[in-house]
């Protein structure tokens, strides 16, 4: 009955969950980036793709004098909307903005316009300040290890101890410790946010301004429900002998891991009916795994032989189950934040995905290790027997050590997904480079978002000489750039449902003049070849 | 290989061991060929089906009328399919340029104006 009520309150905390967003991403500008403009304006309109929190705009001529700030600034759900004063002079102007988006990340960005005369140079992002981005990652990886130790450890004394006397006593201790400090590091990380959201240094801890800002976003839910659940987890502790009791540190175990969904690029990302649980049920299956370590460590070093294997092959059955789970959650998880094969090797979240898995890899091979080697050997009380089992546990703590702090990191970095969301969207609206050229009688143009040295979408249209739409066989790509001596890069667009023959990618990874030659196949005989001349900056 | 329009007359060589397949469609307009018949329909693509190894090269023939455009270049897209892969000889250069900056053109025919004769 009492497993039957905790496991409700699971799926009625992620049903309260918001609804999909990703990483907010500025759609319009008005004026736009780069703009000429005859007459000063008389406001500037940022448009992103969901409601935004504005932590700061700023209006500045080139030479940095401020002449706008965010004070007079209103937010209207995804518009944020800075008044100017009266008849500007004729000068190049900088908008330097810092949003805060749904899934908790600051963007900052900065456009230009010009009255009267032409814009000079490339405009300089704030930089972010190095201790307070590393800061929020450690925060972070550390406030995940005591979740889910101290969630993880009341799941395991109910699955595999029954919440058996002594266990109950021994685990008390694991649990207040890790507990406690998970509601510290929550509100630290609370703090270490809010300076990351301001661009602040670490000193902005002190400052009210920065917990206030933390408080506004959505982060400040995740952190408000965890503590929820760790406060009832901590409640219950000391009588844990009563049956009531135990059905709220589990609950609260539940709860507090549920919070994960509510937040994060992870949880907020499409599609939602797979997202918005996998993402804790992932945490949870990890949490009784990681919070099981120290109960069978405690085990092996007190219990009679018999009685610690009993515990060790009772965790082993759960485990498989939870391991098992948590590995096809996280395929899932990483095929929807990697979207394009490729882009596990291009990108950075795709080299920190990689060190995580490898990480896994090794973890599952100590936990094989365990269950079909030292566990046995717990049977028979062989003299190192005991040790074995230790020392295999302590190698799977230090895994999980790597295992969540490449979590964490993961947590930080923008993921492929939303970097190829931002570009599509950007191929559709207006993208940054568009050319047409003929060849053989067909038309055929090419679109670049946002023609910047990084990530960008490519987009080939094409049309017959009486301006009917062509659907080539196959598009593909050769992408150089003479000038740094990088040779024709060979890819092929896929045909999108739209029509067009898109490709994403890292490929132009420097700024210059690129040579994008497009090969499309009509039929066996006909392959109309073009080449554009791209500059990316 | 596509025949290109005005190449008239095609005859490929049968070769030992391989498929010959011709393909054939209607001219738009007949043509009176040089004997006073009247030829309605023409080759349009002729295909060898047939084991080649790539440490071997072979030679395939056609016989065919070109037609009386001196100075003009005439291209035969062709399409080599192997084991492994396709090759489509089929670039034909733009305007400006030349066959060297083509990975894969297509194999071409220049037509020279008749020798005089002494």
């Amino acid at each position: 009955m009492a497993r039957f009520v905790a496991f409700i309150l699971f799926p009625l905390l992620l049903a309260a969950g918001h609804p999909a967003h990703a990483h907010a991403v500025l759609v319009e500008t008005v004026p736009a980036d780069g703009a000429v403009l005859a007459d000063p304006p008389r406001e500037v309109i940022l448009r992103f793709n969901e409601p935004v929190a504005l932590v700061t705009v700023r209006v500045l001529v080139i030479d940095a004098r401020p002449i706008a700030d965010g004070a007079r600034a209103q937010v209207e759900n995804e518009a944020v909307v800075l008044p100017l004063p009266p008849d500007l002079p004729h000068a190049t102007y900088v908008v330097s903005y810092r949003v805060i988006s749904l899934d908790s990340h600051a963007i900052a960005g900065a456009i230009m316009f010009s009255v009267g005369d032409a814009p000079a140079g490339d405009v300089r992002l704030e930089a972010e300040d190095l201790a307070t981005v590393l800061s929020l990652a450690a925060t972070r990886a550390l406030f995940l290890a005591a979740l889910l130790i101290a969630t993880g450890a009341i799941l395991a004394l109910w699955l595999v101890a029954d919440f058996a006397g002594d266990f109950v006593r021994r685990g008390r201790r694991t649990v207040l410790l890790a507990g406690l400090a998970a509601l510290l590091l929550g509100a630290l990380l609370l703090g270490v946010a809010g300076c990351n959201f301001a661009g602040v240094p670490l000193t902005g801890l002190a400052d009210a301004a920065t917990w206030r800002l933390a408080l506004s976003a959505a982060l400040a839910q995740t952190l408000a429900v965890a503590g929820a659940g760790l406060t009832l987890m901590l409640a219950a502790l000391p009588r844990l002998e009563h049956g009531s009791n135990r059905l709220v540190a589990v609950a609260g175990s539940l709860i507090a891991l549920g919070s994960l969904a509510l937040t994060g690029h992870a949880a907020t990302a499409a599609p939602q009916w797979l997202m918005r649980w996998a993402v804790p049920l992932h945490a949870l299956c990890a949490a009784f795994w990681l919070g099981a370590l120290p109960l069978l460590a405690a085990a092996v070093r007190t219990e009679p032989p018999e009685r610690a294997h009993r515990y060790a092959v009772r965790f082993s059955a759960y485990a498989l189950v939870a391991v098992t789970t948590m590995l096809a959650l996280g395929l899932a998880l990483a095929i929807v934040q990697v979207e394009h094969l490729a882009l596990m090797w291009q990108t950075a979240y795709g080299i920190v995905l990689q060190c995580k898995l490898a990480a896994i890899a090794l973890l599952l091979a100590v936990a094989a290790y365990n269950k079909w080697h030292a566990t046995p050997l717990l049977a028979d009380d062989s003299p190192g027997a005991r040790a074995i089992f230790r020392r295999a546990i302590y190698a799977e703590y230090l895994l999980f050590a790597g295992i969540i702090a490449f979590t964490a990191m993961l947590g930080e970095i923008e993921p492929p997904r939303a970097q190829v969301e931002r570009d599509a969207r950007a191929l559709t609206g207006g993208a940054d480079f568009t050319e047409s050229r003929t060849q053989a009688g067909y038309r055929i143009t090419l679109s670049v978002a946002p023609a910047r040295a990084g990530h960008n979408a490519l987009a080939i249209d094409m049309t017959d000489a009486d301006g009917r739409t062509v659907t080539p066989r196959e598009v593909a790509l050769e992408l150089s750039l003479p000038a740094a001596g990088i040779e024709p890069l060979r890819r092929h667009a896929q045909h999108h449902a739209s029509g067009r023959f898109i490709h994403h990618g890292n490929d132009l990874a420097r700024a210059g003049r690129w040579r994008i030659e497009v090969h499309a196949l009509i039929d066996d005989f006909t392959k109309p070849i073009v080449t554009f001349d791209v500059p990316i900056r | 290989m596509r025949i290109p329009d005005g190449v008239l007359g095609v005859k490929p060589q049968p070769k030992h061991g391989w498929e010959l397949a011709i393909q054939k469609e209607k001219l738009k307009t007949p043509i009176v060929d040089s004997h006073g018949r009247t030829i309605t329909e023409a080759v349009v693509e002729v295909t060898w089906t047939g084991k080649l190894l790539d440490e071997n090269f072979d030679q395939f023939g056609m016989h065919m009328k070109l037609p009386n455009k001196p100075g003009e270049t005439l291209y035969f897209p062709t399409v080599q399919e192997c084991e492994r892969g396709v090759h489509r000889w089929i670039e034909i250069p733009a305007a400006g340029k030349s066959r060297s900056d083509y990975k894969e053109p297509a194999p071409f025919l220049k037509l020279l104006p008749k020798a005089q004769r002494h």
